[in-house]
């Protein structure tokens, strides 16, 4: 006989714990016959039969220590009030029985809102306008005839003009107060003003008249 | 009394909620259901030492008492009792088997089975007779064959418990079974 004994032959555990070898119908005989002998079959029914006579017996006769029982209910009188009521609160709350789709689904829409909002928050490049500083090195041309041109001999020649880079044409930036001049009066003019200075020098000069003439030469070079 | 008449309709399952809360009639219920089952299982599977069954006994109770929260509720609380009994059984085996390597003492007389009552047998010495030879199975064979007759559960808890296959404790019981007949020798036709 093999382990899988009962395999092979499913009705059989019952029939040993139920029934002795002269108990069986004719089919079954030949159905056991086929797979063991009559004594071993007996043999095994007698263990279980007996077996659990024996068992049952023992189970109305022994039992355990009364003094078990009380024991076992002083420390869980005792266990209870040790216990912390907060901790009995967490307790509940981690063991609480949730169905498993809904963390999931909660994990999802986080998933999702993330993303979304990780997209929006994307860091937007923007081109501010700058403003530049250019010197012109250069006298803008003269756009009057030298006819209708006046010598102005108090203002200075043109300076250097800040101009700010814009959408305009740079021409309109040009700071145009000052009379264009043609090369002729400038050349003119610088030598007024060292006449000037001259005169300045020769009379005994203040402090006021040094800014002037400090003035007068960054203005004639 | 009224109250303790309606949990004893309750299942052990909503007994065990009731522990939870604190309740002790809930308890004293429970306990009046398993100890008995659990005492005279813990004493045949660990040679009849009663001071041992009744140690088992208590620290499994325990363990319901400081742990009610250990129980899945989806499992049946019979089933998960026992399988948490097999587990100390198996622990003390394996703390037995060190202890034995060290103490090898003089093994008992095996009981022989000689005379047989005029109707039936000699209850005491068929006792035992299957103490001692239960004593030479490994633990998994006497378990499986523990619970169906002497808890009587079905094929299919049983499995739950020791966490196999139906077919493995199917095995597992009949070898048994055929070992003990051949050992006890109640195969003797006459005897009966």
């Amino acid at each position: 006989m093999e382990d899988t004994f009962f395999d092979k032959m499913p009705g059989l555990q019952k029939l040993l714990e139920t029934k002795s070898f002269s108990e069986l119908t004719g089919n079954e005989k030949e159905e056991v016959i086929r797979n063991m002998r009559q004594d071993e079959y007996d043999a095994c029914h007698e263990v279980i039969r007996e077996s659990k006579i024996l068992f049952a017996r023992e189970q109305k006769t022994l039992a355990p220590n009364p003094e078990i029982l009380r024991n076992l209910l002083t420390k869980m009188g005792s266990s209870r009030s040790k216990q912390n009521q907060f901790l009995l609160m967490l307790q509940k709350l981690f063991t609480f029985r949730i169905p498993a789709y809904q963390p999931a689904f909660i994990l999802a829409v986080f998933a999702v809102l993330f993303f979304i909002l990780d997209n929006r928050n994307h860091e937007t490049i923007r081109y501010l306008p700058r403003t530049d500083t250019v010197y012109l090195e250069k006298q803008a041309p003269a756009s009057r005839s030298p006819a209708n041109q006046s010598v102005n001999l108090v203002t200075p020649p043109a300076k250097r003009i800040e101009k700010t880079t814009s959408y305009k044409h740079s021409h309109s930036t040009l700071r145009t107060d000052t009379t264009a001049q043609s090369p002729n009066d400038q050349y003119v003019k610088n030598a007024y003003q060292k006449i000037q200075l001259a005169a300045l020098l020769k009379r005994g000069h203040t402090a006021s008249d040094d800014s002037a003439l400090m003035k007068f030469l960054v203005a004639a070079n | 009394m009224r109250f303790l008449q309606n949990l004893g309709k309750k299942t052990d399952e909503e007994l065990l909620q009731l522990i939870r809360d604190g309740n002790k009639e809930a308890f004293s219920e429970l306990y009046s259901r398993y100890s008995i089952k659990l005492y005279n299982f813990f004493l045949r599977m660990l040679d009849k030492d009663h001071g041992k069954a009744e140690d088992f006994t208590h620290d499994l109770f325990l363990k319901i008492i400081e742990n009610p929260n250990l129980f899945d509720m989806n499992r049946r609380f019979d089933t998960w009792v026992f399988h948490i009994a097999y587990n100390i059984c198996k622990n003390e085996y394996r703390k037995m088997a060190v202890r034995n390597e060290y103490q090898q003492g003089p093994g008992k007389d095996v009981p022989v089975i000689t005379e047989a009552g005029n109707d039936r047998w000699d209850v005491l010495k068929f006792s035992e007779a299957l103490d001692h030879h239960l004593k030479s199975l490994d633990e998994k064979h006497k378990m499986v064959f523990l619970l169906r007759y002497q808890q009587e559960m079905p094929i299919r808890e049983i499995a739950e418990i020791l966490d196999c296959p139906e077919g493995t404790v199917k095995s597992r019981l009949f070898t048994t079974i055929k070992k003990l007949s051949e050992k006890l020798c109640v195969f003797d036709p006459q005897i009966n």
